[in-house]
């Protein structure tokens, strides 16, 4: 007959250490009792959930079929309340009992909730399960004021993420400085910068006294008498293991269920994994141990005992864009006969720091860049001797190429730590498996499913030895900068990068090609919202001569002319200009303008001079025109007066750049006569109102633009087109259209990020806006200040005389 | 075989770098790049559609340093004038030799590497 095993907790320890069973000769029923309903989840990347980055299905570990698939009885929404071990049966709140042959106990911990007074009103949280992140998600938002307990490992995810909702964070830790368990006082302060700069608040040694409020939380009074207003709460406090349930059996249990190397407690029928455990007087927070314990359990309980769980070294790492930490082993350096290294670059929030002992690794402090993380925890795991790499503690040589940098790890390196996955490992799944995608992998050796920070490490292995490696493309930038634009932004923002060529140094190969360059000239562009340093070398030829490139190597030539009106003077002096240069083919564009083709790059800045117009970027991606309908000036339907209002949005949003070009026309009726509703931004006008529409397209596809707001007044028509314009530009992935772009983030979004978001977020993206078009010029003034033959071929000295090309000997 | 003769052209503060500049040279279309360690010189001229490369990017295809030509984006390793991506078998693009010598752009009169070599 079959032995019944009961496994109490559904989490990520038990589900893992029933993963390692199966893996075993065994013959068990096997029943698994959680009190979430859901399945196994990632926990790790619940602060993902929150932050928006990942769905709740991203984070599903086994699915309802992986259970049904290997017979195991899934009882989820149970809560076990008694254990019965003389009878061999466990009890469920619900009143049904199970009788065991073998129970496994693995209950995992919970948050720690301090006795605060209020600490139960409504809007205080812990952050802990799903539930948790769902509840937090759906009152998050922009104007929410959130406080958070607790400046530890979750409590500044759950930060980060709720501030990426929207809403403004304030951070209160008990202790000296951030992650005092993880970093010595300097790394804190690093942290704590850092976590500033992305608009975080952090307050230390805040002692918080008291939730105020009338049923649901309004304020947080710390002991010092301050009081911050607050809509939410998290309390991150830290967590405890649930160990009651095994202490009112009468096993043996500590802080935690205690358990021996095989993971066996005090009753010969009963072991326990993961956070309810204590072993040798510690606890377990982390996953990398926790699984080591899985594979130790899963022997001994199918009859194989042998392996021994033997402890493990601490290592932490914050997953936070731009605020990377990781810590590990024992940062003290105040101990007899160890030796510190540091490196502290305050400009670029990069703090480490290596304690060594007889040339060997014994703690490690990585702030603002923890990119290589895994060569110092190799090196503390297998206690190299670093006689030899004294020179290059801190900074490795750059790796030349893809996988050059993984080649030179051993077979036996650990490669993904939350899952104990070597290279060795990752290469056999290669070759047995023919593994060639990220996913893949994940599948077959659950590399990079944990805190996933290992991700790129594996993809740059793989890309080493896969025959078939393939990228998974749709993500990424480009090869040469292999990270998504969201998170490029993020990048940028935080480690102030204000070059294309410093961001390929540093996060890329540093070449980069024609795709990644023009995008990330965009991305510094609206980060820094103009205040980057142009590199000319990063943009397409027509944004180095500001005209359109033609197949024979001619550029064309189009003046802006705001909303497609102009005057005889205008229209003589382009007359002028087409004869004296003899441009072969003047052509009235689609856009309402005069477009002049077939101009040498020579006779570019000369013909701006003698045009004596502003560039109308028809050679860019950036706003092309505002088209317009004669309107209520002369028209005897028209209602608004669609060529002011043309004129005025085309003034306000000139000169800038966007992810791709961007069109705009204003109509003064319904009826549309500049086609309104099939542009990027369009304004119709009716009596009394306008229609303010967005992601019009008439394109290689149509598509009807849709509606954003309709508002009373012109001013407001400007400033609703406004706050789309710069969301699109802040938002939009870089060759994205506005079609694409509302579809994908969906009109809804769009508008409650926008025209309905409160007033501060409004103003912030006006007064971003308005920081970039005070910086912005007309392109074509360049031809006062040319760059080095900008236009014109060298000139070969006759004599052989050199001379350097200036503003002074440049000539127009 | 005599001395190859080299004649100043630019200072190098006149290429940016990484940009192509272009210059009349012997008859032909030049198209300059200032890669830093090294200045190139090839014919100003994609083997595709004739495309200027003077006004292509410098990027790179697997660690060799290409020009991709503004109209196709045809990939041209500017070592071996190779169109390299797509790859094919077609013509290569001359290339002339080309040196810094005390901030000043040289090229050698006489030949194009091509025909040198």
């Amino acid at each position: 007959m079959k032995q019944r095993l009961a496994v109490i907790g559904n989490g990520m320890a038990g589900v893992f250490t029933v993963e390692q069973i199966l893996k075993h000769n065994h013959d068990f029923e096997i029943t698994i009792f959680g009190d979430e309903t859901h399945v196994n989840y990632n926990r790790i990347l619940l602060s993902s959930v929150l932050a928006g980055e990942k769905e709740v299905d991203d984070i599903v570990l086994n699915d309802i079929d992986w259970y049904r698939a290997n017979d195991i009885q899934a009882r989820l929404g149970l809560r076990i309340d008694k254990i019965d071990l003389a009878n061999k049966t466990i009890h469920s709140a619900q009143g049904c009992t199970t009788t065991f042959d073998k129970l496994l106990i693995a209950t995992g911990s919970s948050a720690f909730r301090p006795p605060i007074d209020g600490i139960d009103k409504q809007g205080v949280f812990v952050f802990r399960t799903l539930d948790d992140a769902k509840h937090l998600l759906a009152l998050s938002g922009t104007g929410v004021k959130a406080v958070v307990i607790g400046g530890g490992l979750l409590g500044l995810e759950a930060a980060r993420g709720l501030q990426l909702q929207g809403c403004e964070v304030t951070v209160l830790h008990l202790g000296t400085h951030l992650m005092d368990r993880q970093l010595d006082f300097t790394g804190g302060q690093f942290l704590k910068r850092k976590l500033e700069s992305l608009g975080i608040t952090v307050i230390c040694k805040a002692s918080t006294m008291a939730f105020t409020g009338a049923g649901h939380v309004e304020g947080v009074r710390l002991t010092d008498g301050r009081t911050l207003d607050a809509n939410l709460v998290v309390v991150a406090a830290g967590i405890k293991p649930n160990s009651g349930l095994a202490r009112s059996a009468g096993l043996d249990v500590n802080k935690g269920i205690v358990v021996n190397e095989y993971l066996e407690t005090s009753h010969p029928d009963v072991f326990a994994v993961g956070e309810c455990t204590e072993f040798n007087g510690q606890l377990f927070g982390l996953v990398a141990p926790i699984w080591e314990q899985g594979k130790v359990l899963a022997a001994t309980i199918t009859g194989n005992r042998g392996p021994v769980f033997t402890g493990y070294t601490p290592a932490t790492k914050l997953k936070i864009m731009g605020a990377d930490v990781f810590s590990a082993g024992d940062f003290d350096d105040q101990r007899d006969g160890v030796e510190c290294v540091r490196l502290e670059d305050p400009a670029l929030g990069i703090y480490k720091k290596l304690i060594l002992r007889d040339n060997k690794l014994e703690g490690v402090i990585l702030v603002g860049d923890a990119s290589d993380d895994h060569r110092f925890m190799d090196w503390l795991r297998n206690g190299t001797d670093l006689t030899d790499q004294r020179r290059h503690l801190l900074s490795p040589a750059a790796a030349a190429g893809p996988g050059e940098d993984t080649a030179a790890l051993p077979d036996t390196h650990t490669i993904c730590g939350c899952n104990g996955v070597s290279k060795g490992a990752i290469i056999e799944a290669v070759h047995t498996h023919g593994v060639c995608t990220l996913a893949q992998l994940k599948d077959k050796t659950r590399a990079a499913t944990g805190c996933g920070s290992c991700a790129g490490l594996c993809q740059s292995l793989l890309k080493a030895v896969a025959p078939d490696y393939a990228e998974e493309k749709a993500k990424v930038l480009c090869e040469c900068v292999a990270f998504t634009q969201d998170q490029l932004r993020e990048i940028i923002r935080s480690q102030k990068l204000k070059g294309v060529q410093e961001v390929l140094d540093i996060y890329g190969n540093g070449i980069g090609c024609e795709v990644c360059k023009p995008a990330l000239s965009y991305l510094v562009d609206v980060v820094w919202q103009g205040d980057h340093n142009e590199d000319r070398s990063a943009r397409f030829i027509n944004d180095r001569v500001h005209a359109n490139i033609q197949k024979d190597g001619t550029f064309s030539v189009i003046p802006r002319m705001r909303g497609g009106v102009t005057t005889p003077a205008e229209l003589r002096k382009i007359a002028d200009v087409a004869e004296k240069y003899n441009v072969p083919l003047v052509k009235v564009t689609g856009s309402q303008r005069i477009d002049l083709l077939g101009v040498k790059k020579q006779d570019l800045p000369h013909i701006w001079e003698d045009l004596g117009m502003r560039s109308g970027q028809g050679y860019t991606k950036g706003v092309r025109m505002v088209k317009t309908c004669v309107g209520s000036t002369f028209c005897r339907f028209g209602t608004q007066d669609a060529i002011t209002t043309g004129v005025e949005l085309e003034r306000r949003l000139e000169d800038l750049f966007t992810p791709h070009k961007t069109k705009l026309a204003v109509v003064g009726c319904p009826r549309n006569c500049a086609e309104a509703t099939v542009k990027d931004i369009g304004l119709i006008g009716q009596e009394g109102s306008w229609q303010i529409v967005v992601g019009g397209a008439a394109g290689k596809g149509v598509r009807k633009a849709d509606l954003l707001i309709t508002v009373e007044s012109t001013e407001e028509a400007l400033e609703a087109a406004s706050l789309f314009f710069q969301y699109y530009r802040e938002n939009g992935v870089y060759l994205e259209r506005t079609y694409d772009f509302v579809e994908r983030l969906g009109m809804e979004k769009v508008r409650r990020d926008t025209v309905y978001a409160t007033d501060a977020v409004k103003q912030g993206l006006l007064d971003r806006l308005q920081r970039s078009k005070d910086r912005a010029s007309d392109a074509w003034l360049e031809r006062h200040n040319p760059r080095p033959f900008q236009f014109a071929p060298i000139e070969v000295a006759p004599n052989g005389l050199v001379q350097i090309e200036t503003e002074e000997n440049a000539h127009v | 075989m005599s001395n190859p003769q080299w004649v100043p052209i630019t200072a190098i503060e006149n290429l940016p770098l990484n940009e192509g500049r272009s210059l009349h040279w012997q008859g032909l279309d030049i198209a300059l790049f200032n890669l830093g360690a090294r200045v190139v010189a090839v014919e100003n001229k994609c083997p595709h559609q004739h495309g200027p490369l003077v006004d292509g990017m410098v990027s790179n295809v697997e660690g060799r340093v290409t020009v991709t030509c503004p109209l196709h984006t045809r990939r041209i390793c500017l070592d071996t004038g190779q169109i390299i991506k797509p790859a094919t078998a077609g013509p290569c693009v001359r290339s002339f030799p080309a040196k810094i010598e005390a901030g000043v752009v040289l090229l050698q009169k006489g030949r194009s590497e091509a025909e040198a070599a």
